[in-house]
């Protein structure tokens, strides 16, 4: 009788403990959900959000050259055009808009960028408008040191076969003075974009 | 007997619900024909430009027509149809435009050999010879509907490929977007068909998200099983008797006004589709989200369903009809929930007019705020019998301690003894001294665990120093809780005095203590935030999710986005599928400038914008010294915040007509620091800093930078360069000042990218922080600021301090 009894009252007692936390399930259920069905503001949280992993720092490029010099490549920011400004001549309709058969007169000004950590050769900078080649006017010298930003200016007449927006693009062909640091190419650098 | 009828109850209810359920599984139907949803079970774009990528992930569908600009796109939903014994009676293709275009998309078939992972436009298949059909006018955020009940004959695999001779982009959700994903509506045969389609059955945006839950209180009396249903609105719009033909539909408001010989009536008009409801609908809440705080707030009534969005104008608009609600004591930034009594009886649509006898404008989202939509909540009770319906609760007087009418009149006076009682809702709250608070207080008053209702429940404030007040200036208020046990405060407001204290709650012995504060106006700021839709964030970009999850946390008082908000032109469907769902969550208390990229100068290339998507998406907040305008818009403003004077600025000189002595935006800002001269404290904001440690400034607004200083400015914050720098105070010219300068911040660290910082800082720099997102969070206070850069990323550095104003 003994024997048999305890196994009966123990499972009772389980039964009874998971009966409770059944309910209490329940009763945060259903606290959760009035709540839900109030639609009114929800309580005010303090609790932040979970963090990103951390940033860190890109890490500079290497490699050994043909004489087996370990060469560091720069670091920074992929030199780049940064047009500031332009002008349209007449102006673009609503600010965006080309007329078909109209020829304009477009300034662009700006810098060349070289946010990196060694100076760049400028070796050709060239444009475009709507993907086609622009023949424009462009001003920008040849050399720029690390750190440094210089002044570019592009101008020049384009007459539009149809009526639409308009793109006008820059593209910038560069490399780096020094001979030694050809072979980093853009390896390490960041593209600001 | 009781435990008899009981029983009975149960299993009568019990089958019921299995009933309901098997219904709902199967959709077997004897006795109606119920159309069905089904959502596209694969769908892409490819663009000629990337002839060997796959954007099957992206949540829009870029389609375009080729053009000496652009490349061609084309999209391609697929569907599986099962569960037909019969060709339907009708299908629809349903598709949601986040264009507003004349030309529209064509839809064609084409065969279904590609996977929505793989399909690239060198892989594409090739769209069929003959239009299926030609969608033209899409509405903007609307379903396009097309008949292809010629192609949907039965069961099996279908592709649609949607094209355009539109050489703009047109973008449809994709079916990544949850809410609007495209899909079919199909219409069985007769009402003897089969099971309708089943496998790939979803419900559209505007069905109910059902779940069966306890129903608000006060509940009715009943054996069944509650159900309650969220309907967004699914058109929202307004007219002013002062513009009476123009039309307000994609606007991110609706307003109501009562005219007067000095202001214009307007009336709004919502509209919602109720459908899947099943049962007897026991309430109905109207919600509508408040930018404005009304003592007389808005009175709901019924329409006519003769409008539309597009369309609907003050001279145009349906007549108003009976009233069904009234919500009065609304709140700025917060939810009215006002009750329409049995103003909803069943499925179908419904309008409602909002109008208000208050003579100044309340304005509320509107749909377009897709965060914070006109929403319908509609409870039903099915499966059991209704023996009785209490009245909804309404707004209790707030001045005259009272026991709203919900409490049932044998409820108790006061708490049974042994009973306790617990802050549930609105502890810990901060506010700015003289708001609302966000939410109000709510105690729950229980006895041995279960909830007592109908106590009166009393919560005071400190009748002195620090404190919080209720509607009418009381410093207590009286409110009966619900069924719940819960009582819950009308609208509380900051007092006038900064500070923390306690508010208690007393349903006789015991009690629960709130802890609330009053604190400095603080705000938040960050630029350069947002990526282009379909590109999914990585550790380094695009975590503009992130970031304004910050900044919801921080629960600021006002979010100054300092430009380049939404990359990569800032178009209006970027707007809306990036920026939105994140930072756009904070519109209501949000000042924007625009940055380059909202103008479309975007480093190498400039393609002019006008401003467009900017100006559209942020509507008159953006431009109100140029309200309804959308391009080219006057974008520079100033307000107030506490005692502080902000002045929001354009940095792109060029667009806006330079930014020197005589140009319109310098001469503004000359005027309006004339105008605020008596200000203590001045801030100014814009987008491309005049310095950095970095490539990332321009000389532009040296001018407007030195008036600034010569005025007696405190503080410039920035965006552009994309990590976080602070300069000491400087003047115009660049010199050190500690006693007069400028205090410039650069804030780029809004989600976008990080940009590198030069090893050697520049002049004057006094902090810089790289490789890290986050916000910078100032408070204003009276004649003092302090800031702190709070990073989103894992040990990201902080920055700190305070500053006085000159």
């Amino acid at each position: 009788m003994t024997e048999s009894s305890t196994p009966s009252r123990l499972r009772l007692a389980l039964l009874a403990v998971l009966a409770v936390l059944a309910l209490l399930a329940a009763a945060a259920t259903v606290t959760v959900l009035i709540r839900a069905a109030r639609g009114g503001p929800a309580p005010v949280a303090r609790t932040s959000p979970p963090l990103l992993p951390a940033g860190g720092t890109p890490t500079p490029f290497t490699f050994t050259d043909a004489q087996g010099r370990l060469i560091v490549c720069p670091t920074g920011s992929e030199p780049t055009v940064m047009i500031t400004a332009a002008t349209f001549d007449p102006p673009l309709t609503g600010g965006s808009v080309m007329v078909a058969g109209r020829r304009y007169h477009i300034r662009l000004s700006g810098t060349v960028d070289n946010e990196t950590g060694a100076a760049i050769d400028v070796g050709r900078l060239t444009a475009s408008v709507r993907g086609v080649f622009w023949p424009a006017r462009i001003a920008v010298t040849s050399k720029i040191p690390a750190q440094a930003s210089v002044p570019v200016t592009v101008d020049g007449s384009y007459t539009s076969h149809s009526k639409g927006a308009v793109r006008v693009a820059t593209h910038l062909d560069w490399h780096w003075h020094a001979p030694e640091l050809t072979d980093c190419d853009e390896n390490g650098l960041v593209a600001d974009d | 007997m009781r435990n008899g009828l009981f029983r009975v109850a149960v299993a009568s209810s019990t089958l019921i619900i299995v009933a309901s359920g098997l219904i709902a599984a199967t959709t077997v139907s004897s006795a109606a024909v119920t159309p069905t949803y089904v959502n596209a079970a694969a769908d892409a774009y490819v663009s000629a430009d990337a002839a060997d990528t796959n954007y099957g992930t992206a949540t829009s569908l870029t389609v375009r027509a080729a053009s000496a600009d652009k490349p061609e796109a084309v999209a391609y939903v697929k569907f599986s149809v099962t569960g037909l014994s019969a060709a339907p009676s009708a299908v629809q293709l349903q598709l949601y435009s986040y264009a507003q275009s004349t030309t529209g998309v064509q839809v064609y078939t084409a065969g279904s050999d590609w996977t929505e992972s793989a399909v690239t436009w060198n892989t594409r298949p090739v769209p069929g010879g003959t239009m299926v059909a030609n969608l033209a006018g899409l509405t903007l955020n609307a379903y396009a509907t097309a008949d292809v009940s010629s192609v949907i004959t039965g069961n099996g695999s279908y592709t649609f490929a949607i094209t355009t001779t539109s050489t703009l982009s047109k973008q449809l959700a994709s079916r990544e977007v949850a809410a609007d994903p495209p899909r079919l509506l199909i219409t069985p045969a007769d009402a003897t068909a089969s099971a309708t389609p089943s496998a790939t059955t979803a419900p559209p945006s505007t069905s109910p998200s059902a779940s069966a839950s306890p129903s608000a209180s006060p509940s009715p009396t009943t054996s069944g099983t509650t159900t309650t249903y969220t309907f967004k609105a699914t058109a929202d719009s307004y007219g002013r008797s002062d513009d009476p033909s123009s039309t307000h539909g994609s606007e991110y408001v609706v307003g109501t006004e009562a005219g007067s010989p000095t202001t214009p009536t307007l009336n709004a008009y919502v509209r919602f589709n109720v459908t899947g409801v099943t049962g007897t609908i026991t309430s109905a809440t109207l919600q509508l989200y408040s930018y404005a705080t009304s003592a007389l707030g808005v009175l709901v009534s019924r329409t006519t369903p003769d409008w539309t969005e597009a369309a609907l104008t003050y001279a145009n608009a349906p007549a108003v009809g009976a009233q069904v609600g009234a919500g009065p004591n609304i709140a700025v930034n917060t939810w009215a929930s006002i009750d329409l009594g049995s103003a909803v009886a069943g499925n179908g649509g419904y309008d409602f007019a909002l109008t208000t006898t208050r003579t100044a404008n309340n304005k509320f989202a509107s749909r377009e705020s897709s965060a914070t939509p006109p929403t319908l909540v509609v409870t039903a009770v099915s499966g059991g019998t209704t023996t009785s319906i209490a009245p909804t609760p309404t707004t209790p007087t707030p001045t005259t301690p009272s026991v709203p009418s919900s409490a049932p009149s044998s409820a108790p006076s006061s708490a049974p003894p042994g009973s306790a009682i617990t802050a549930v809702g609105g502890d810990g709250q901060r506010v700015m001294a003289g708001r609302i608070f966000a939410a109000p207080l709510a105690a729950k008053v229980t006895d041995g665990g279960n909830p007592v209702a109908g106590v009166p429940v009393t919560f005071t404030a400190p009748a002195s120093g620090a404190s919080a007040t209720f509607p009418g200036g009381a410093s207590t208020v009286t409110v009966g809780t619900d069924a719940s046990g819960v009582a819950t405060t009308p609208p509380v407001t900051a007092g006038t005095i900064t500070g923390t204290y306690a508010v208690t709650a007393s349903a006789g012995t015991p009690s629960a203590t709130f802890s609330l504060t009053n604190s400095d106006p603080m705000i938040v700021a960050a630029g350069d935030i947002a990526c282009t839709a379909g590109k999914a964030p990585t550790a380094t970009t695009c975590q503009q999710q992130a970031t304004s999850d910050l900044a919801l946390s921080l629960h600021p008082d006002a979010v100054l986005p300092l430009g380049d908000d939404q990359y990569e032109l800032g178009s209006l469907s970027d707007y809306q599928t990036m920026y939105d769902p994140s930072w756009g969550r904070l519109n209501s208390i949000s000042y924007p400038v625009p940055g380059n990229h909202e103008y479309g100068y975007i480093g190498t290339d400039v393609q002019p914008t006008g401003g467009t998507g900017y100006f559209t998406y942020f509507g008159d907040r953006s431009h109100p010294l140029d309200p309804g305008c959308t391009t080219l818009c006057k974008s520079w403003y100033s307000y107030d915040i506490g005692s502080w004077h902000l002045i929001a600025l354009d940095s792109q000189c060029a667009v806006v007509g330079g930014c020197n002595p005589g140009n319109p935006q310098y001469q503004w800002l000359l005027s309006d620091l004339n105008a605020h001269a008596s200000s203590t404290c001045t801030l100014a904001y814009w987008h491309i800093p005049i310095y950095s440690s970095s490539q990332d400034h321009q000389p532009d607004m040296q001018a407007i930078y030195s008036l600034l200083y010569t005025k007696g400015a405190d503080v410039v914050l920035t965006g552009h360069a994309h990590f976080y720098e602070r300069f000491d105070p400087q003047d115009g010219a660049g010199n050190a000042d500690p006693a007069k300068g400028v205090a410039q911040f650069i804030v780029g660290s809004g989600g976008r990218n990080f940009f590198s910082i030069r090893p050697t800082p520049a002049a004057n720099s006094a902090a810089r922080i790289a490789n890290t997102f986050g916000v910078l969070q100032m408070t204003l206070s009276n004649a003092s600021y302090g800031w702190r850069f709070v990073p989103s990323n894992t040990g990201g550095s902080t920055d700190s301090g305070t500053g006085s104003c000159h």
